[in-house]
């Protein structure tokens, strides 16, 4: 039997994606809601993502990893494309991540500049992933129109992981800070509505392809399942911080796993779209893959790091899981 | 970076205390290890070009199709970024000693 290896790396590469971006994404949108909570609030928000952030991020590198070494003709394109974006998201990264470290150890004003740049280094690092996001569902295409489409995805998966970094502090923390959480949430919920139905609308329109892929009856009626899933979990979210604003008996985390549950079905909308393109409309995972003994060489590392890298995440979560504390994390 | 370290071996020997002048010297070495990182990384970059994989690879053939601008503005904002945090690095460790040498 003959494995389809850029099959499985594509897999691979899109899980990876997706771990990062539901990961990540909380811990950015925690550090973009910095400022709306006062001093004692944010010891509590960065105690909450304290333990997990930084393995966070690896999933990013996989990711690019994967994009790199197994479909090397692609990672040029993709990269060389979004060489600017890419710059601005790396310097985000790097401001947020010494932010978190010094700002501990830093008092007064000092305390609160390594406060504001971990605010700012969260955004750029989000709108900058928007933005790519933007730029790679149109094809890389120039002109204004491309351009301030990029932008809207920018600012709305800030938006977007805004809803997941205050559906996390919903689970993670109690009382003033969680009745604030779920008002931010309702916020998230607006912006990511609005981003799903801006890159819904907009593949279809740049691309013939996906457009054939999805108004091809009787196969849209199944396909209509997606978006009435998503709608849902919308509500979900909606109808679940109502309770929880209101006292009623909830679960903390239902929020959480709803909005978790937007982002895997845009996900899979996405991909449904691209497939089997790895740059739409111009080159397919086939024709981008490496030489097949280059994948089969990496694919014995993969099965080797994947399970420790599933498992160590899992252990994570259980030794940090319940409600965050202020100076677990100095 | 080796006499230094045997030098203080040395000094400090069967519990002795170093004198003052040399701790000062020794703080100096504080960048060493990373200079040295630096200035190796900046030999090896240097000398195998015009190669960026010997014999196979160069790097004229390799290099992407950014424009002047976009590398001179990421080279400008990595430079002005590093260099803040350089600063910063600096501050905390200054306050971090000055913090031990108190308790």
């Amino acid at each position: 039997m003959s494995l389809d290896l850029p099959l499985v790396f594509a897999a691979l590469m899109g899980l990876a994606m997706l771990m990062y971006v539901v990961l990540d994404g909380y811990d950015l949108g925690v550090g973009m809601l910095m400022p709306a909570a006062d001093a004692r609030e944010q010891e509590l928000m960065v105690a909450s993502i304290g333990p997990f952030w930084d393995a966070n991020e690896t999933w990013l590198v996989l990711g690019v990893g994967i994009l790199l070494v197994a479909f090397p003709v692609a990672h040029g394109i993709v990269l060389g494309a979004l060489y600017l974006p890419v710059a601005w998201m790396l310097i985000g990264l790097m401001l947020r991540g010494v932010a978190f470290e010094f700002r501990i150890k830093a008092e007064g004003w000092h305390r609160e500049l390594w406060n504001a740049l971990f605010w700012f280094g969260s955004f750029l690092a989000s709108f900058a992933q928007g933005f790519m996001l933007g730029r790679y569902i149109t094809g890389f295409h120039s002109g204004f129109g491309y351009t301030l489409f990029a932008l809207l995805v920018g600012a709305s998966l800030c938006g977007g992981y805004v809803l997941l970094g205050s559906t996390w502090l919903i689970l993670k923390t109690q009382g003033v800070l969680q009745a604030k959480a779920l008002a931010w949430a309702r916020w998230g919920l607006a912006w990511v509505a609005l981003a799903v139905a801006l890159v819904s609308l907009a593949t279809p329109i740049v691309s013939q392809s996906v457009q054939a892929k999805w108004f091809d009856f009787p196969r849209t009626i199944l396909l209509m399942l997606l978006p009435l899933a998503t709608l849902a979990a919308g509500w979900w979210i909606w109808a679940s911080t109502g309770r929880l604003k209101r006292g009623e008996s909830e679960p903390d985390w239902v929020p959480f796993a709803a909005a978790v549950a937007i982002f895997a079905l845009a996900f899979a909308g996405l991909a449904y779209s691209l497939f089997p393109f790895v740059v739409i409309d111009r080159m397919t995972i086939w024709e981008a893959a490496a030489h097949r003994s280059a994948l089969e060489f990496m694919l014995v590392g993969v099965v080797i790091v994947f399970p420790f890298l599933i498992a160590y995440t899992a252990f994570a979560y259980r030794v940090f899981r319940g409600k965050a504390r202020a100076g677990l994390y100095e | 970076m080796l006499v230094a370290a045997w030098w203080g071996a040395w000094a400090t020997r069967r519990g002795m205390l170093a004198p003052r002048w040399m701790l000062w010297t020794l703080a100096g070495f504080t960048f060493s290890g990373w200079l040295a990182t630096l200035c190796g990384w900046l030999v090896t970059e240097i000398g195998r070009q015009p190669w960026l994989v010997t014999g196979i690879l160069r790097t004229a053939d390799a290099a992407g199709g950014a424009s002047g601008a976009q590398l001179g503005a990421s080279l400008t904002a990595y430079v002005v970024t590093y260099t803040a945090m350089f600063l910063a690095y600096l501050v905390v460790l200054t306050h971090l000693a000055g913090k031990g040498a108190q308790a």
